[in-house]
């Protein structure tokens, strides 16, 4: 037996037509986000069961109506930058590189430690201890990937490279997110710095957008205000 | 000789043993030499323990020995139906078969689905099956004007194509059927396309019985034109994942409110 995800919760933040938010109060035109990558914000501090389906159902249609509704407005599709894919490309390129070189780090050990790291160091109940060390493991693995190989030089369902580019170790979506709580400030949604035995869900409540200008510039952390309306927050009783 | 025992286990502990896993790949690209489309097999072996599954030294494989081996899955736990191979002859899903239930100590064959074009190693274009899956329409289609409130079903009628909600879409049953294994292809141009059973079977999801629709009481089932309908598959041809099981008394053609036909 061994743990599998069942949902992600935050994600790409999004106003109720699905339209992406650069901040609180900014979108990003002409990008949409639905589903269990977009975070509308109406799941709380813990998605409940069955709600994934209906956000979809929900969100989905209102991102896609919206986004036909801008679409059809526009007299032609904005200029992508000539070098979108160039970062990708890049990666490809280097990866393909490592064929056949001397390089012996295989991608699978290092996301094994990954996943057990994040398993036992970055789950719902963590400490600062326990975040720390995820922290530490997280930057050795990224020093190792830069000794990864792969083996296969195939151009169609190359998998051995996608499986090399998918733990995302290079841009580093790991620390980013280890880092996010070890302030016993920080508690975040449905990840609760353990500080006492109470489990309360209170006005720390935040989601915290992580500005992505720049893949390889430095995570920052952001705030967004938790609207209390009906529902007060109270403490979690079982 | 193809499985050893290491010595004797400590109390507790599973034995580890070594397997070999016989995969007939193939190359799309045409690299070391080979010819672009090249079939061969290729021998591998790995340490496992009889309580692992073919997926797992299919892992094994890619993850320690040779990453270009190509196969689908995602889940790893029998639900998503991307990992239907062929297993010593027969279509399962690497992900649910226990190496114990193989006779580990032979070599262990693998093969992509027969019947489906082959793009690389393991992986198979699916494309054909899901373009007959569209094709049956398997969702509820209602007549007369969208009702204020939910169509129930009535349990009864819930009960009919219970077993259709358990299907992952692997392919196992329909690449089993016998005219696949003759490699005559069981799914073929538009417009004269067999249509697998199990396709039957999905299609009554959304037609069977009139508590839902009560307009369509009685009525008969529009089915796309060029579709073969058959009805249910023999058991011993049935996919891996045991649900297929005792259908032999089951006409989809009746319960789509069409006249009868024999099996093919
Ligand atoms: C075991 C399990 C049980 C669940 N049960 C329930 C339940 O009972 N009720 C409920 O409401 N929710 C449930 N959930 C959650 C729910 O199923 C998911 O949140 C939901 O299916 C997500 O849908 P999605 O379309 O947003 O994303 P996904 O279904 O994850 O779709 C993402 C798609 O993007 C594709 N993709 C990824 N990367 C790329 C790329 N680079 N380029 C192109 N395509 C790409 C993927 O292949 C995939 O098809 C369950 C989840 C699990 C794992
Ligand atoms: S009926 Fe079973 S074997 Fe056939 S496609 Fe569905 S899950 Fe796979
Ligand atoms: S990997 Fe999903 S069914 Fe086997």
């Amino acid at each position: 037996m061994f743990p599998t995800a069942h949902y992600a919760m935050g994600g790409i933040p999004t106003n109720v037509q699905g339209e992406v938010l650069r901040d609180n109060t900014h979108i990003i035109k002409g990008l949409y986000a639905a589903g269990e990558c977009a975070c509308v914000s109406v799941h709380g501090a813990n998605r409940l069961g069955t709600n994934s389906l209906l956000d979809i159902n929900v969100f989905g249609r209102r991102a896609g109506i919206a986004a036909a509704e801008y679409a059809n407005g526009l007299a032609e599709a904005p200029a992508l930058p000539a070098d979108a894919s160039a970062r990708l490309e890049e990666t490809v390129a280097s990866l393909r590189s490592t064929v056949g070189s001397d390089k012996t780090e295989r991608v699978a050990q290092l996301r094994k430690e990954l996943q057990e790291t994040m398993d036992r160091n970055v789950q719902v109940f963590r400490t600062a201890e326990s975040l720390a060390e995820a922290h530490a493991v997280v930057k050795d693995l990224q020093e190792r990937y830069q000794s990864i190989a792969i083996h296969d030089r195939g151009t169609r369902f190359n998998t051995d490279l996608l499986e090399a580019i998918e733990p995302g170790l290079p841009a580093g979506a790991c620390p980013r997110w280890s880092s996010r709580a070890p302030s016993p400030a920080r508690s975040r949604v449905a990840a609760t710095t353990v500080r006492t035995s109470r489990r309360v869900t209170t006005r720390t409540s935040c989601s915290t957008p992580w500005p992505t200008s720049a893949p390889t510039a430095p995570s920052s952390l952001d705030w967004k205000p938790v609207v209390v309306t009906k529902y007060q927050p109270m403490e979690r009783k079982y | 000789m193809t499985a050893t025992a290491d010595a004797p286990a400590e109390v507790g502990t599973i034995p580890s043993m070594t397997v070999t896993l016989k995969i007939l790949r193939f190359d799309p690209d045409g690299l070391d030499g080979r010819e672009p489309g090249t079939e061969y097999w290729e021998e591998f072996q790995v340490e496992a323990h009889a309580t692992d599954r073919v997926l797992d030294a299919l892992h094994k494989i890619k993850w320690d020995q040779d990453g270009s081996l190509a196969f689908r899955r995602s889940c790893a736990h029998g639900v998503c139906g991307s990992d239907a191979m062929r297993i010593n002859a027969r279509n399962r899903l690497a992900c649910k078969t226990l190496l114990k239930d193989l006779n580990p100590a032979r070599p262990i064959t693998v093969e992509p689905l027969k019947g489906l074009p082959v793009e690389k190693d393991l992986i198979v274009d699916m494309e054909p099956f899901f373009a007959s899956y569209r094709e049956i329409m398997p969702f509820l289609m209602t007549s007369g004007p969208t009702p204020e409130r939910e169509r129930l079903q009535s349990p009864e009628d819930r009960a009919k194509f219970d077993d259709t909600t358990k299907c992952i879409l692997c392919a196992a049953c329909t690449t089993s059927l016998p005219r696949v294994l003759d490699r005559r292809p069981v799914l073929r141009a538009p417009g004269h396309r067999g249509c697998p059973p199990f396709h039957l079977r999905l299609a009554r999801r959304g037609r069977v019985g009139p508590s839902r629709d009560p307009q369509r009481q009685g009525g008969r089932v529009e089915v796309p034109h060029g579709l073969q309908l058959h009805r249910g598959l023999p058991a011993r041809h049935r996919g891996d994942q045991g649900h297929l099981r005792g259908q032999e008394g089951v006409d989809h053609r009746r319960d789509l409110g069409l006249r009868p036909r024999l099996a093919s």
